[in-house]
């Protein structure tokens, strides 16, 4: 199994709510490709950086997951049916999964992200946001090193 | 190549640039973080060549690769809109 990072923009024009249910759509997509998922990074409403299809702001998301090449294969042929997805772009981080290790993080993450929103409503939401993605990018900058060492 | 200090007229005073990619391993060269990408452009959104960002071979090829990427997730623009003057 390869670990691969997938960046994809929904129209601007479309709600959030919309572009958000494109996460559960797409991490379905690698699950059934045998794919698994790490996680999904929320980037939100940005601006483009020229105009796309007729908008120039667009909805970030990153799908952190490990797969195979037909993974990544039926993913991208998804991307380009849907009509909401105005960009896509997947970069292979490594190759080589340890799935033990892969398990391990997964679980971190889990257990990261619980207690926020717990902490959502209280005035402590802010430096919960901030304190929670480091671990996040912390894990992500071992992972290549890791695997260029073996 | 860095360009010999002439003995005769003028006297250049060439700094060895130094690859920052090199100095500090653990900047990481990522298409994802165009502000970063920023520094190597020019503000017509040109990639600044080697011989003048200083980067060495290997991560220039990294570093125009990562903008390239950029602009295809309209991170970076390909042609900026530049205020008119």
């Amino acid at each position: 199994m390869r670990r691969y990072e997938s960046v994809w923009v929904v129209h601007g024009d479309l709600p959030d709510e919309e572009a958000k249910s494109t996460i559960e759509k797409f991490s379905r997509i690698i699950a059934a490709n045998g794919g698994v998922m790490v996680g999904v990074d929320d980037w939100g409403r940005r601006r483009l950086a020229y105009k796309i299809n007729g908008t120039a702001r667009g909805y970030y998301l990153l799908a952190d997951f490990a797969g195979e090449a037909g993974t990544v294969k039926e993913l991208e042929r998804n991307y380009r049916i849907d009509d909401r997805i105005i960009r896509y772009h997947t970069v292979k981080k490594s190759d080589n999964v340890n799935l033990a290790a892969l398990e391990a993080e997964i679980a971190a993450k889990v257990q990261a992200a619980q207690p926020q929103p717990e902490a959502a409503p209280s005035p402590e939401a802010q430096p919960a946001a901030v304190a929670a993605p480091a671990p996040e990018t912390a894990a992500e900058e071992t992972a290549p090193v890791r695997a260029k060492e073996e | 190549m860095p360009v010999m200090p002439r003995r005769k007229r003028k006297q250049f005073y060439v700094r060895r640039k130094v690859c920052r990619f090199c100095v500090d391993q653990a900047l990481p060269i990522d298409y994802k973080d165009a502000n970063t990408l920023r520094q190597f452009v020019t503000e017509r959104g040109k990639i600044i060549p080697r011989r003048i960002s200083g980067n060495c071979a290997r991560h220039q090829r990294r570093v125009t690769r990562a903008i390239k990427q950029a602009r295809l997730m309209a991170l970076m623009p390909y042609v900026p809109t530049l205020p008119i003057s």
